[in-house]
């Protein structure tokens, strides 16, 4: 993982390039209707699946701590959105932006508010507390008048349009482009290894002038604020919101996703989150099976690969070129 | 002025006396060692200079500095370092970013620099890694610096750990146990080592030990405890002609 070896300017440009043409190829199925809007949305469900999982990888794999009410910041995400977009004077195209700042500032809050007790101590208080927290706050937005209680918030207006098709995909797929970005540099950086050491031993952390608190609550609130946003583009996606859509089902599902993919591997998050979106939906045709066979997929990798699809590990494709390219040199020196 | 001075040190866990009134000092550049059987309260000393326990009375004064009620990180970065009896390395990093948590506070990069690869992340962390490299050559383990910190044999395991500790810049190196597990030969290399680090970084040792041929050619005084109480103190010399220590070793 030693990141000044490699050309790291290199990898950069094939990553870019890479996302832009996966982008392109995409939009263009899109636009011209080769996607018809029922896979579009698919599509979109599991971008925003993406960024929920990494943002819950983020505190969960790589800095330890289990939380249960990740749907819980979700929630508050998507609400502050609607609510927002809903009552403002200004087009969507503004709003919506100014909306998804806000459903991350008040989730991010929430972080706070939550953290600052349960992260002050060392163990698995913060689950616990989440799991309260989740509960809490769908019990909050089930009586609020605000909220519309459990009848929830209908009409909330999508960007995506007849003429537009790709208009919500476009910003789940460059959210979820620049999350898994910040992402990397963040666990890249002094900061992440800050974060990963108090996964691996909190006191040996702290004996080496790690501030473990404010790390933790660090790592905490910007998952919190990740996930809050992903929850107002949730909201607006889906249009319809109540509270009922995030009860601690769906932190499971969250929580389930993360530790498929491996505890602390990004990439193995955005694979299994897209794989547990898109699974169910191909499966529709053998309904009565469904659930069955979802199981038992995971009891077969939980059976098979403890450690999750990736364990801690990483893959890349410009990783997987330099692995093919030196394999192929090996190969021509050892023929000469 | 001592560098490190601690007066009529207590701790009481429940009706356990876990230390009475104990006290020492530590002058600069100084290899101090503290002996005394199992259970005597030698890593609970350790626990308070770094503020895992909190005492229940007495005083710590280091370069003239409080350390009662500071906080472990903010300790370690008054100048105080630690390695531990049971390895605490970060086991599932590389060998290199176990050394460079510890040197977090040679970077100066905030959050968002680093989140979005500013110049400076690059130049910082590049200074960092040449360091850290350098580090490792103390024990010769230049080879090691991409390895999972796990698979390194126990030996290394106990010598990445000193590293550790050195990398965030200490002026007193706490040493709980070094040699534990080592071989004679090892054992003997770590001494030398022991002294070259302290003539290299310019710093005092206090080390706790059970090796006496370690513990009687390194260190230059020593403080022997049993049951919580200071039975002796002075020069390796006068620690091996003293009856208590004797008796405590050996029994009456």
């Amino acid at each position: 993982m030693n990141i000044l070896k490699k050309k790291t300017g290199v990898y950069y440009l094939i990553n870019a390039v890479l996302v832009a043409a996966l982008f392109l190829v995409l939009i263009i199925v899109i636009n011209t209707g080769t996607l018809n809007g029922y896979y579009t949305d698919i599509l979109t469900f599991a971008l925003i699946n993406i960024v929920l999982a990494v943002s819950l990888n983020l505190v969960t794999g790589i800095l330890g701590q289990l939380v249960l009410g990740h749907a819980g910041f979700m929630l508050v995400g998507a609400y502050a959105a609607a609510l927002f977009t809903k009552n403002s004077e200004l087009s969507l195209t503004v709003a919506f932006p100014i909306g998804l700042v806000l459903s991350g500032l008040f989730a991010a809050i929430c972080g706070v508010v939550i953290g600052l007790p349960a992260l002050r101590l060392r163990g698995d208080y913060l689950a616990i507390i989440t799991l309260g927290f989740g509960e809490i706050i769908r019990v909050i937005a089930n009586n609020l008048k605000i909220t519309n209680g459990a009848m929830g918030l209908r009409g909330i207006d999508s960007l995506s349009n007849r003429n537009n098709p790709g208009a919500m995909f476009t910003y789940a797929f460059f959210i979820a482009v620049v999350v898994i970005f910040l992402m990397f540099t963040f666990v890249r950086s002094r900061h992440g290894r800050a974060v990963i050491s108090i996964r691996e031993d909190e006191i040996a952390a702290e004996s080496m002038g790690i501030n473990t608190t404010y790390y933790k609550m660090f790592a905490f609130v910007l998952a919190a604020f990740i996930a809050g946003i992903a929850g107002g583009v949730y909201a607006h996606h889906v249009g319809v919101i109540d509270p009922a859509k995030f009860d601690f089902n769906r932190s499971v599902e969250i929580l389930i996703m993360v530790v498929l993919g491996g505890m602390g591997s990004i990439t193995g998050s955005v694979i299994s989150a897209s794989v547990l979106t898109i699974l169910p939906e191909l499966l529709r045709d053998f309904s009565q099976y469904r659930m069955l066979i979802y199981s038992v997929i995971l009891i077969c990798l939980m059976l098979f690969k403890p450690s999750g699809l990736l364990g801690r590990y990483e893959i890349s494709v410009p990783g997987l070129l330099h692995a093919l390219i030196k394999k192929i040199k090996n190969k021509k020196s050892g023929e000469v | 002025m001592h560098l490190l001075v601690i007066k009529d040190l207590s701790v009481i866990f429940g009706g356990l006396h876990a230390l009475n009134d104990f006290h020492m000092f530590v002058d600069d550049r100084e290899i101090v060692g503290l002996i005394g059987p199992n259970g005597a309260g030698k890593t609970t000393v350790f626990n308070l200079l770094t503020g895992v326990y909190a005492p229940s009375g007495g005083a710590i004064r280091f370069e003239g500095e409080s350390l009662i009620d500071k906080k472990p990180f903010q300790i370690n970065r008054i100048g105080i370092a630690r390695t531990f009896q049971n390895i605490r390395i970060f086991k599932n990093m590389t060998v290199l970013d176990n050394i460079k948590v510890a040197m977090q506070q040679d970077m100066k990069y905030t959050v968002l620099a680093g989140m979005t690869r500013m110049p400076f992340f690059w130049s910082e962390e590049k200074k960092v890694d040449a360091k850290a490299r350098k580090m490792l050559e103390i024990f010769d383990m230049e080879e090691t610096a991409e390895h999972t910190a796990a698979n390194l044999p126990y030996g290394l395991q106990r010598k990445l750990e000193i590293l550790r500790a050195l990398a965030s810049n200490p002026k007193l190196l706490l040493l709980d146990e070094p040699a534990a597990g080592m071989n004679p030969t090892e054992t003997r290399e770590l001494m030398e080592t022991i002294r070259k680090i302290r003539d290299d970084f310019k710093i005092a040792i206090l080390l706790i030990e059970h090796d006496m041929s370690l513990v009687m050619n390194v260190c230059e005084r020593l403080y022997v405890l049993d049951y919580g109480n200071l039975i002796a103190l002075g020069t390796p010399e006068q620690i091996r002609a003293n009856e208590k220590v004797i008796t405590a070793y050996l029994g009456s």
